[in-house]
């Protein structure tokens, strides 16, 4: 999957394209409070396009408990390295 | 036993001896899980009553081990399947009234809440989210841990395991046990006191409604019934945050954190928002394991851009449904969670139309301070109405269906966001006018000696309000669910 770097800028990608904004940066403390559109709606849409993107599947848990940007990068960092392994 | 007792109240403080004289690390081994079982006993009448409910946690033991072993679909679908299928069985759902029960009392108390946090695990075991080996005693301690038992609130399996470590692990600081008392007497003080006044008022207008319930014009049914609705949402209110104010409180003494549960519903200005601020355990349960896979699992098949945003309007409303339906095993309970469905799946569809068609003055409007007191109130409103089902059985609530019809129960929603408004709304400017003055007040409550007067003030109404009302002293309404 790369580095945290890497993961960041394709994360940044599909926020763009999620959200249909090319101006969003993404941050590590980045929470749904950040982007006014980000509802139950748009974190399911959002977690399912990160899926496709990483090919990764997130469990219900994980979905339910990322509490910011950084905890979603830790994350596919953390599958990244299981992947390789 | 009833935390209203001094049963209980003997039995927290021989608890909190023995919890903190033992050393440390026995407290969470074998202590913690002394005192769930004391608790658990207390319910019982005999071994047999808690058979059942053993039956019930053994199938939700074994059922996590076989998972774990075998990692497949099926086990884990069948194994959701045969719980669930107990769980229905032994609280005597009417929908299965055809199936002979056991023609025995046994207890019931707090099964709803294990049923949740037994699925949790079983999903979480399922799909990776628990890998480390759960024990016997950790299973039962968090399953059955007494401070959570009666009502809840609805603790992960991980939360509970790291705070595992906090359970007598640590030497509490002084200020922080006599934050904890001063939590406990307010929960006592909002379920005894507060709770109380709004029960004889709710009983009072639902003497009045049923002394007219036959002959009453449509007006008069409408209002009476009215004022029992609003009267038995704050009744509920203070008595539900008041027993985890009592949870909480006590908990902290042991050193546990429990989560908390509410955070100022009645300023939600929407439904939606509302349940993000009510039973928020609850809420944030089915969310995670109903609403989010349920919702995904439509996104995944279907990614039509145009359709996705209804798929919640789908998935709010069947959340709902089941969270409605769970509060209890008669058929108005259906009508409950038809309700919150429909309420939630409503108010999506609202916000998805208005976001596509009128953005920017969508967001114009809700940031106006009379439209959010009006949106607050028309909440209240509704969930009042909701709530009927909670205090009203199937019989009563067809008739008043028949005899107002939804024109009347119509009218009530309107009147009720009319009446919650003007309170709403006064308690803002009251609350704008004094907000120098609650400075001070907030300044002088920090004092030593005011905060101990407040607290004895608190002490002495509870005790008056507890010998006004001995004989119908509140009873913690979720305790039945």
């Amino acid at each position: 999957m790369g580095t945290r770097l890497e993961i960041k800028t394709r994360l940044n990608r599909v926020f763009r394209e999620v959200f249909e904004d090319d101006s969003i940066e993404i941050f590590d403390a980045m929470t749904a409070k950040d982007i006014p559109e980000w509802d139950s709606l748009m974190h399911i849409i959002l977690v399912v396009a990160v899926e496709k993107e990483f090919i990764v599947r997130l469990n219900a848990a994980e979905v339910g408990h990322l509490k910011n940007v950084s905890e979603m990068l830790d994350l596919l960092a953390e599958r990244s390295c299981r992947g390789k392994q | 036993m009833d935390f209203f007792s001094l049963k209980f109240f003997l039995y927290l403080l021989i608890s909190l001896l023995i919890f903190y004289l033992s050393p440390p690390p026995y407290r969470a081994k074998y202590v913690f899980p002394a005192m769930n079982h004391v608790f658990l006993v207390s319910f019982s009448n005999g071994w047999a009553s808690l058979l059942p409910l053993f039956i019930f946690l053994c199938a939700g033991f074994i059922a996590i081990q076989w998972i774990k072993k075998c990692q497949d679909s099926r086990i884990f679908i069948l194994c959701v399947l045969v719980v669930t299928g107990i769980f229905v069985y032994l609280k005597k759902y009417t929908i299965f009234s055809f199936f002979p029960s056991m023609p025995y009392f046994y207890v019931t108390v707090g099964l709803s809440y294990i049923l949740f946090r037994l699925l949790q695990i079983l999903v979480d075991v399922h799909q990776g989210a628990i890998k480390e080996k759960i024990s016997g005693i950790d299973f039962f301690n968090f399953t059955c841990n007494f401070l959570t038992f009666v009502s809840g609130p609805i603790q992960r399996y991980q939360e509970y395991q790291q705070q595992k470590s906090f359970l007598g692990g640590r030497v509490l600081s002084e200020g922080e046990v006599v934050g904890m008392f001063f939590r406990i007497i307010k929960g006592v003080m909002k379920t005894i006191v507060i709770s109380g006044i709004f029960l004889n008022l709710h009983q009072y207008s639902l003497s009045g409604l049923r002394h007219v319930f036959e002959s009453g014009a449509q007006w008069v049914l409408c209002r009476k019934y009215l004022l029992a609705a609003l009267y038995y949402t704050l009744y509920l209110y203070y008595n539900f945050s008041g027993y985890m104010d009592m949870v909480i409180g006590i908990g902290g003494l042991f050193g546990a954190r429990i989560p908390e549960n509410f955070n100022k519903p009645f300023e939600a200005t929407s439904f939606l928002g509302f349940w993000s601020r009510w039973h928020m355990t609850l809420s944030e349960w089915f969310k995670i394991y109903v609403f989010n896979p349920f919702l995904s699992l439509l996104v995944r098949q279907w990614d039509n851009p145009r359709w996705v945003p209804y798929y919640s309007v789908v998935a709010f409303f069947l959340t709902f449904f089941l969270m409605g339906i769970w509060h209890g095993s008669t058929a108005i309970f259906i009508i409950y969670g038809l309700f919150l469905g429909l309420g939630m799946s409503m108010n999506q569809l609202f916000d998805i139309q208005m976001r596509r068609y009128a953005r920017v003055s969508y967001k114009k409007l809700i940031s106006y301070e009379w439209v959010r007191t009006f949106s607050a109130a028309l909440t209240y409103s509704y969930f009042s109405i909701g709530l009927s089902c909670l205090w009203l059985n199937f019989h009563e609530l067809s008739h008043l269906w028949m005899k107002v019809k939804v024109s009347g129960f119509l009218m009530a929603w309107i009147l009720g966001t009319g009446i919650i408004s003007v309170v709403l709304w006064t308690f803002k400017i009251v609350k704008f006018s004094i907000r120098r003055l609650k400075e001070e007040f907030q300044v002088l409550l920090q004092n030593f000696y005011v905060a101990y007067a407040v607290m004895a003030l608190q002490i002495f109404l509870i005790a008056v309000f507890w010998f006004q009302w001995l004989c119908n002293l509140p009873e913690f309404v979720y305790k039945g669910f």
